[in-house]
């Protein structure tokens, strides 16, 4: 019944969300954590799992006004037709800059780890046909897809994390005092960066049923991440260590390479890289999606599927144009990109709730 | 050269089907944004294959912002 109105339910958006985040935290999380708060980075997903409660909190107070709504409907009901628009316009800026670079981070993965000789842009196109030939199927396909491919991955995370614990060493993880406070939470603001996609999903509530389980579905989802990512932390820094971690370009990766089990089962990475590539077309497909939406709204479009090409197009030269080689992209995304996911995902949505409250529309 | 006539092959071949489906559903709107949105995907593309090792979008952001690396 849901599939006929091409809306799918909340758990499935929050399986979507997993698989997606799936990808940048395996990239960049341990590295991005240790880099600030060492030994202690492990304790980081706990605190920033609370700035990530508290914008699913917001959101459920919107969905109790507006019902069917999306988040457009929502931003132009609250600030008015002109300054919603602006604000829709950034968004869509914005998750169009996001979604090419994690089509160009998917293809550079590629071809660094895997594939040096061939050309960049092969993996590119590959991608975004694939992309495009699955966003003229709407919504539900790909709902459907990461059901599949969160299993998959799990369960993959899982056993690599099995194997590799007996390598990992406690006293790598430890001493904390209370002088990693600070560090912890200034490792937890870069962690909220990829965490506040919930936002950017929610985006989409017209097309999301069972939006008031919200606080209860958001909660269990933050919790299965903060404890996910608490382990793959621990788990890089108990193989590797804190002091290695930072200069490694992805330490969780070099993390799996040790494994090694009776010396007959080794080089697990390429499983690894596997996961990456499907949890890379979930969040590219997403992207994809939502900017599409937002550009629909932005317009006051009918249909977007007429767009979805030529988007594409745009998306293919924009991702090659994001940067001309991969360190470039990573100091991007570390030093600039998380901030702004954190204004867009975080700051703007309070703001949007404060106004609405003096407005009295929530 | 040969991308420059790929690109350009490309580009009116998708947007061509578009534009014929929308002109036959009436649907004016729509088809006013689509060309504004193919022409900056066009020029966009141009300027990119013109020139491919131009100062890339996030070495421009990141010098605005003053961070080296």
């Amino acid at each position: 019944m849901l599939s006929k109105s091409n809306k799918i339910s909340l758990r499935q958006v929050m399986i979507l969300y997993l698989t997606s985040i799936y990808s940048p935290y395996v990239r960049t999380v341990a590295g991005n954590t240790v880099k600030e708060a060492h030994q202690a980075a492990w304790l980081a997903p706990a605190v920033s799992c609370v700035f990530t409660y508290l914008i699913i909190v917001i959101l459920s107070k919107f969905y109790v006004k507006y019902k069917n709504e999306s988040f457009m409907e929502i931003t132009y009901s609250i600030t008015g037709g002109i300054v919603g628009k602006i604000i829709v316009l950034v968004y869509f800026v914005w998750v169009t800059i996001l979604l090419s670079i994690y089509v160009r981070f998917f293809s550079e993965r590629l071809v660094t780890s895997i594939y040096s000789d061939t050309d960049i842009s092969f993996f590119i196109i590959s991608m975004l046909v694939f992309v495009s030939f699955v966003l003229h199927s709407g919504l539900v396909p790909v709902a459907r897809m990461s059901e599949v491919i969160f299993i998959f991955i799990t369960t993959i995370f899982l056993v690599l994390a099995i194997l590799l614990i007996p390598n990992v060493d406690i006293d790598k993880l430890t001493p904390i005092s209370y002088l990693d406070i600070f560090p912890i939470i200034k490792a937890a603001i870069n962690i909220t960066g990829i965490n506040i996609y919930i936002f950017y999903f929610m985006m989409i509530s017209d097309q999301i049923n069972n939006k008031e389980h919200l606080k209860k579905i958001g909660l269990k989802t933050v919790s299965f991440v903060a404890v996910l990512s608490s382990l793959l932390i621990i788990l890089t820094i108990g193989t590797l260590g804190p002091n290695v971690i930072p200069k490694l370009p992805s330490a969780f990766l070099s993390a799996v390479k040790i494994i090694s089990v009776l010396g007959i089962l080794e080089k697990l990475e390429s499983v690894l890289i596997s996961t990456w590539i499907a949890t890379d077309f979930i969040i590219i497909t997403m992207f994809s999606l939502i900017a599409l939406k937002l550009f629909k709204s932005l317009f006051n479009l009918s249909d977007e599927k007429p767009f979805i090409n030529i988007f594409i197009l745009l998306i293919y030269f924009l991702s090659l144009y994001i940067c001309n080689e991969v360190f470039e992209l990573q100091v991007f995304s570390t030093e600039f990109v998380e901030y702004i996911n954190i204004v867009l995902g975080l700051i703007i949505p309070i703001i949007l709730f404060i106004v609405a409250k003096i407005r009295k529309k929530v | 050269m040969m991308k420059y006539i790929i690109f350009i092959l490309l580009i009116t071949v998708i947007s061509f089907f578009e534009i014929k489906a929308l002109v036959n559903k009436k649907r004016f709107k729509e088809l006013t944004v689509y060309i504004l949105f193919t022409v900056f995907t066009f020029l966009f593309g141009m300027f990119y294959i013109y020139n491919p090792y131009s100062k890339s979008l996030s070495s421009i952001i990141l010098e605005i912002i003053g961070i080296k690396y």
